[in-house]
């Protein structure tokens, strides 16, 4: 898992970190530019996307497929990655969200199966 | 929410059976009921002396506080502990403090009075040996008592955090885990 979030992180120049993370908020791994907290940061990351499910189910809108969140310097996408886990990309600020997108889309067959060797056939469900 | 039935479970695995202390108490109770009127007044001469406890309650709020304190301190010591009894201590007694946003640490403190005033006066009213038997049995209910309502209010917080940003109990748990982790090691 660690070669391919490596991967990953080094696809884009704009990607600082990624960190992988189960919905209960523990991480299962990341890799980043910067020191980061990567056990805060993953339960962050499965906050952010159990907050966007319950308001997107509220809305009626369907599953929340991607999470946008913009800072004064940077941007944080998170990618829920079936019920059991969600990616969540770190980048500068200035980058181009389709192309964050094309990086997770083109890894996440190999992130999947790596998933499922890790947690069994449970993860379903694709970015 | 968590059934109270588990709670109570843990509790008389923890600090012993129930129903023994409420056979000491049916012994007692006529005579014991006598005593709500003193029990309530340190009760709430206490709770309106402090300014963080007393803003709680309303104006005017006093008798009527007085009278459901005192209906529930006779029933507690009539040893009659039904279904009803523990549904009512769960449901009404707990939730009805946690709608008025009082904390878990002015519950258990009020309770901690609460026992020590009933032992001063039983001490006064019974030989020792007597005293111990009926405090120990107040003791062991009232505890149950205060062990549901801070159950209670702690579980009706994580389900109101769990259900209203949809974060599963399991991520609370790990958000709490992380918190706690990093104040241990802060000292
Ligand atoms: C030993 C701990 C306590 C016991 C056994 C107790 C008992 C009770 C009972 C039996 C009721 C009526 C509940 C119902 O059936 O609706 C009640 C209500 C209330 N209690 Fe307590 N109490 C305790 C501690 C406290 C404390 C520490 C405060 C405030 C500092 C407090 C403030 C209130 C208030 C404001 C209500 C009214 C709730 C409403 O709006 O209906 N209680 N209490």
């Amino acid at each position: 898992m660690k070669a391919l979030l490596d991967e990953l992180v080094g696809s884009l120049n704009e990607i600082i970190a990624v960190v992988l993370t189960t919905t209960d908020g523990f991480p299962l791994g990341f890799a980043s530019k910067i020191p980061i907290d990567a056990e805060r940061e993953a339960a962050a990351i499965a906050s952010l996307a159990s907050l966007s499910t319950r308001s997107t189910d509220l809305a009626g809108i369907g599953p929340a497929e991607e999470i946008l969140i913009t800072s004064e310097i940077g941007r944080i996408f998170v990618y829920p990655i079936g019920e059991l886990t969600a990616i969540g990309i770190i980048t500068v600020r200035d980058v181009t969200t389709a192309l964050v997108l094309l990086k997770v889309r083109q890894l996440l067959p190999e992130i999947e199966a790596e998933l499922e060797r890790l947690l069994g056939d449970r993860t379903g469900g694709s970015v | 929410m968590k059934d109270y039935r588990e709670v109570l479970k843990s509790f008389e695995s923890i600090a012993g059976p129930i129903k023994p202390h409420a056979e000491v108490l049916r012994r007692y109770a006529e005579n014991l009921k006598e005593w709500d009127e003193l029990l309530v007044k340190v009760f709430y001469d206490t709770l309106f002396s402090y300014g963080t406890s007393a803003s709680i309650f309303r104006e005017g709020e006093r008798t009527e506080r007085e009278v459901a304190l005192k209906m529930w301190y006779r029933r507690v010591v009539s040893g009659e502990w039904d279904e009803s009894f523990w549904e009512w201590q769960f449901r009404k007694v707990g939730f009805a403090h946690v709608i008025r946003g009082i904390p878990n640490e002015f519950i258990l403190s009020a309770m901690s009075l609460l026992q020590r005033t009933f032992l001063e006066k039983a001490l006064q009213e019974f030989p020792v040996e007597e005293a111990v038997r009926v405090y120990t049995a107040f003791k062991h209910i009232t505890d149950a008592v205060a062990t549901l309502m801070a159950a209670g209010y702690m579980y009706c917080y994580l389900e109101a955090l769990s259900e209203s940003t949809g974060m599963p109990p399991a991520l609370i748990e790990r958000h709490a885990v992380l918190l706690a982790r990093r104040i241990y090691e802060e000292i």
